[in-house]
């Protein structure tokens, strides 16, 4: 079976209308990020409590009085959440309170407060996770360092095996794979954990693959025979029709396994929601960085500084 | 060419043989239910390293980071402050009876403790997070404390304070106020007034500022001691914290103190409970530090037979000790008070010089266990802090595992069936060569004892995708090699060939990721990079190596003049 095979799009001379559709996602993303003050951290970098109960029954009536008994123990402004849909089993809340300042023991007063107030709910808990203020900066500062080492290692890795201008369209690339995939958690107000930090470096490890397959074409293309022939643009995007089939095809392997992954856990306020979640947006727009992104980057360079033979 | 082939038949066949081999402890223990999966472990703690390890995410259990606060400890006892708080936690786990604890340091300040399975966190952090410091204090007579009461009153007035009162009841409370002192009679009748008419639940309530707020309103009288409504201690603690009220207790009383009591109670006939306030002498008789065992026992005699009690022995300086504090303290009260908290305040009948005591409270035997472990490991060197704190449910984590086995299966079926119409033969053979990499992923895990966490299993299916595009890359190169005309063998070798480059190259990328993240990550997080450099480095293997001897046993006779691919 043949896909794409005889593919003959003209990328490169597309490539101005690809950069004003990045740019265009970029820019929504600062949008969005200013409109919501920030990225919504979770209380892995924020500090604060988070807990998770489960219910016998439909507790979504409730749910009002239930902020306003929790808001009254002046904890913090807590947020309250049903997850996923009630059900025959019962329903599932999800109680957050992030706070600056180290609390004692929060999340031992909203259980007191909710078997007070509430003494007829049967409720399970779930989850209850407490991050104190320390240790939330100190998280932060890790997953900025790791996210920095890995475009650094990344960089350099490729400088040495390609050449510079490659390490420089790899970052570009996984640059704008990073800031689309905070861009739309942003967007959908979905929170930024560790797992999705550990999400996003993974996206960048992997994206790099679809790079890689290109860029390693193109060098094959412009060491070759017909290197000196054709021109610099045509030889770009020869190689990448040449290896669409491969890009598309390594990518929707993974997509749906990744998807499979967020269907199930859909209706969940689980870790591997969102780390799916972040995976599929990396998958897709590190699929296109690779081809609309990377590639073009390395017409752009070549313009001002012509990029030699290997 | 005949013999090599052989050979790498045998020897695919017997790594195959090995990894399933070290499954096989893995697979024994989980097919038991979770029970006997504990004792099993407990048992026998070298299990662990030769199994596959389910992390607290799966299992469920709970996560803590201590912290030591160096600041009021003194310079001497700096250098080992944290072995030393190291080795008294890890006793006071071990007396809780938990399976399989884990503590650790970490840096010079911390420690972590994972409790698989834990049941009651609330118990496990308080056994764990508790300073322990146990001492003895006398209490103060009665006329003293009233007095001191009396001069927080006074200090009161006119002191602002603002407070939400419900709209009906408000006059209601001035009434319990009059009412205090006045013996336990009339207490019983004033509490449950108060108790008919606050039956409403969902009375308003008015934030109003009252001048001159008096600690008594608050108080009533529970057998001999000052009881607070559990609802009130808040602001009872904020009243005397107030700084009026610190200044005025200084002046007149500033060899003692108030301290709360541990037990909540009730007042016969209602269900209100109540916490008991003290006022004892500031300075302690004695502490804990001489007591050479507790262990939780059965009161034998008095009117409390038959409650559960914890059961302390001094050693011969702490029995010296307590002998003369008894002695000089005939008809006093002394307060048994363990982390600035009353757990009971017996009055002294006579010297007791046989060095042996007891605590009696409203414990239930599993809290007089606790209390015994907590004293017996000792108090620590300096207060622990927990910095962070994750308790997953067991329900949640076989939720979990449930949700991502289902997520695995139907996603690796329909990676199976994607290959297998698309590139045909070639495509089985990437099927058969993933099904390899996961056992082979599974059993390296399981020799090195790996914990297996939800991002972890996340991992590995996003591993079971990236393999697969290994032998994609490879393919679509034998394809473009048989489309330029060269034959079947020399096909598939430039294929592996071109191909090996740039696998290499996409794979170690990942890999340097994924050692990122193993370094600047734990816990669940950690557990998913450990999945992902296994699986590379397998997956890397496998797409290099089996696939390419699978090709060359099927083509090197030379009949074979069209690939299936």
């Amino acid at each position: 079976m043949e896909l794409l095979s005889k593919a003959k799009f003209n990328f490169i001379g597309n490539r101005k209308k690809a950069f004003i559709i990045s740019g265009i996602f970029i820019l929504l993303t600062i949008v969005s990020l200013i409109v919501r003050g920030g990225p919504n951290l979770s209380i892995d970098f924020s500090g604060g409590t988070a807990l998770q109960f489960k219910f016998e029954e439909d507790i979504s009536p409730k749910l009002n009085e239930l902020k306003e008994v929790l808001t009254g123990l002046n904890l913090g402004t807590p947020e309250v959440k049903l997850i996923g849909t009630p059900d025959e089993t019962g329903s599932e809340v999800q109680i957050i309170i992030k706070k600056k300042e180290d609390g004692t023991a929060v999340g031992d007063r909203v259980k007191s407060a909710m078997s007070e107030k509430f003494p007829e709910l049967k409720k399970e808990l779930r989850r209850e996770e407490k991050v104190g203020p320390k240790i939330g900066k100190e998280l932060q500062s890790n997953a900025i360092w790791a996210v920095l080492l890995s475009l650094l290692v990344i960089v350099v890795y490729i400088g040495i095996r390609f050449r510079f201008a490659y390490g420089v369209a790899a970052i570009v690339a996984l640059f704008h794979d990073v800031v689309i995939t905070i861009g739309i958690f942003s967007m959908l107000n979905w929170e930024i954990s560790l797992p999705i930090v550990a999400a996003i470096l993974t996206i960048v490890g992997y994206s790099l693959n679809d790079t890689i397959v290109v860029f390693d074409r193109i060098r094959e293309n412009l060491d070759g025979k017909k290197g000196d022939k054709a021109s610099f643009e045509d030889q770009i995007n020869s190689s990448i029709n040449q290896t669409l089939s491969r890009t598309i095809i390594t990518s929707l392997t993974t997509f749906v396994v990744v998807a499979t992954i967020f269907a199930f856990f859909m209706n969940t306020a689980d870790v591997l929601k969102y780390f799916s979640g972040a995976l599929i947006i990396g998958i897709i727009s590190g699929t296109y960085s690779s081809i609309f992104i990377a590639a073009p980057t390395l017409v752009v360079w070549n313009k001002k500084w012509p990029i030699e033979k290997h | 060419m005949q013999k090599s082939n052989t050979m790498s038949i045998l020897f695919t066949l017997f790594f195959t043989a090995l990894a399933v081999y070290f499954l096989i402890p893995s697979y024994t223990l989980y097919k038991k239910d979770s029970e006997e999966q504990r004792k099993e472990i407990n048992n026998n703690p070298d299990l662990r390293t030769k199994i596959i390890n389910l992390g607290l995410d799966l299992q469920g259990g709970m996560r803590l980071v201590l912290e030591v606060d160096r600041s009021e400890v003194k310079k001497e006892a700096q250098k080992d402050l944290l072995d030393r708080a190291y080795t008294i936690i890890e006793n006071r786990i071990n007396g809780l009876g938990l399976t399989e604890p884990t503590i650790q340091k970490q840096g010079t300040d911390r420690l972590i403790i994972e409790l698989p399975g834990l049941n009651d966190e609330k118990v496990a952090k308080e056994v764990i997070g508790s300073t322990a410091q146990l001492k003895f204090h006398v209490v103060r007579d009665v006329a003293t404390r009233d007095k001191a009461i009396l001069a927080i009153d006074n200090a009161l007035r006119g002191v602002k304070v603002t407070e939400e009162v419900e709209k009906e009841s408000a006059s209601k409370d001035i009434e319990t106020g009059d009412n205090i002192f006045t013996g336990s009679d009339n207490v019983e009748e004033t509490v449950a007034d108060t108790t008919n008419e606050s039956s409403t639940t969902t009375s308003e309530t008015e934030t109003v500022t009252v001048v001159g707020k008096k600690i008594t309103e608050y108080l009533t009288q529970i057998g001999g001691d000052i009881a607070v409504l559990e609802k009130d201690r808040f602001k009872v603690d904020e009243l005397l914290n107030n700084e009026k009220v610190v200044t005025a207790l200084k002046k007149g009383f500033s060899r003692s103190m108030f301290l709360w009591g541990h037990d909540v109670i009730s007042s016969k006939g209602t269900t209100q409970k109540y916490r008991s306030l003290y006022f004892v002498k500031e300075k302690e008789a004695m502490s804990g530090e001489n007591i050479e065992e507790a262990h939780p026992d059965v009161a034998r005699d008095g009117f409390s037979a038959g409650a559960a009690i914890v059961s302390l022995k001094f050693n011969v300086k702490g029995a010296r000790k307590f002998s003369r504090v008894t002695a000089q303290n005939i008809e006093n009260r002394l307060a048994i008070v363990l982390d600035n908290t009353v757990y009971s305040a017996p009055t002294i009948n006579e010297k007791i010089s046989m060095g042996s005591a007891q605590i009696s409270g409203s414990f239930t035997m599993d809290e007089a266990r606790n209390l015994a472990v907590v004293l017996q490991a000792g108090a620590l060197p300096a207060p622990v802090e927990i910095i962070e704190e994750r308790t997953i449910g067991p329900s949640l984590g076989r939720d979990s595992i449930t949700k991502a086995t289902y997520a695995a299966i139907i996603g690796f079926g329909l990676v199976m069936i994607f290959m297998a119409i698309y590139y045909k033969g070639a495509g089985i053979l990437a099927i058969v060569a993933l099904f390899m990499n996961v056992i082979f992923v599974l059993a390296i895990m399981a020799s090195f004892g790996a914990t297996l966490t939800l991002p972890g299993i996340a991992g590995l299916i996003l591993i079971m995708g990236m393999s697969v595009d290994a032998n994609v890359i490879i393919f679509e190169r034998i394809k473009e090699e048989l489309k330029l005309g060269k034959g079947v063998i020399t096909s598939i070798d430039a294929g592996y060939d071109r191909a090996f480059v740039t696998i290499m190259d996409a794979n170690i990328t990942t890999l340097f990721t994924a050692i990122v993240l193993y370094n600047v990550g734990s816990g669940p997080i950690r557990g998913f990079a450990i999945t992902m450099i296994f699986g590379i480095m397998v997956s890397l293997f496998t797409a290099l190596t089996f696939t390419k001897m699978v090709f060359h046993l099927l083509t090197a006779s030379g009949k074979v003049k069209k690939l299936s691919i």
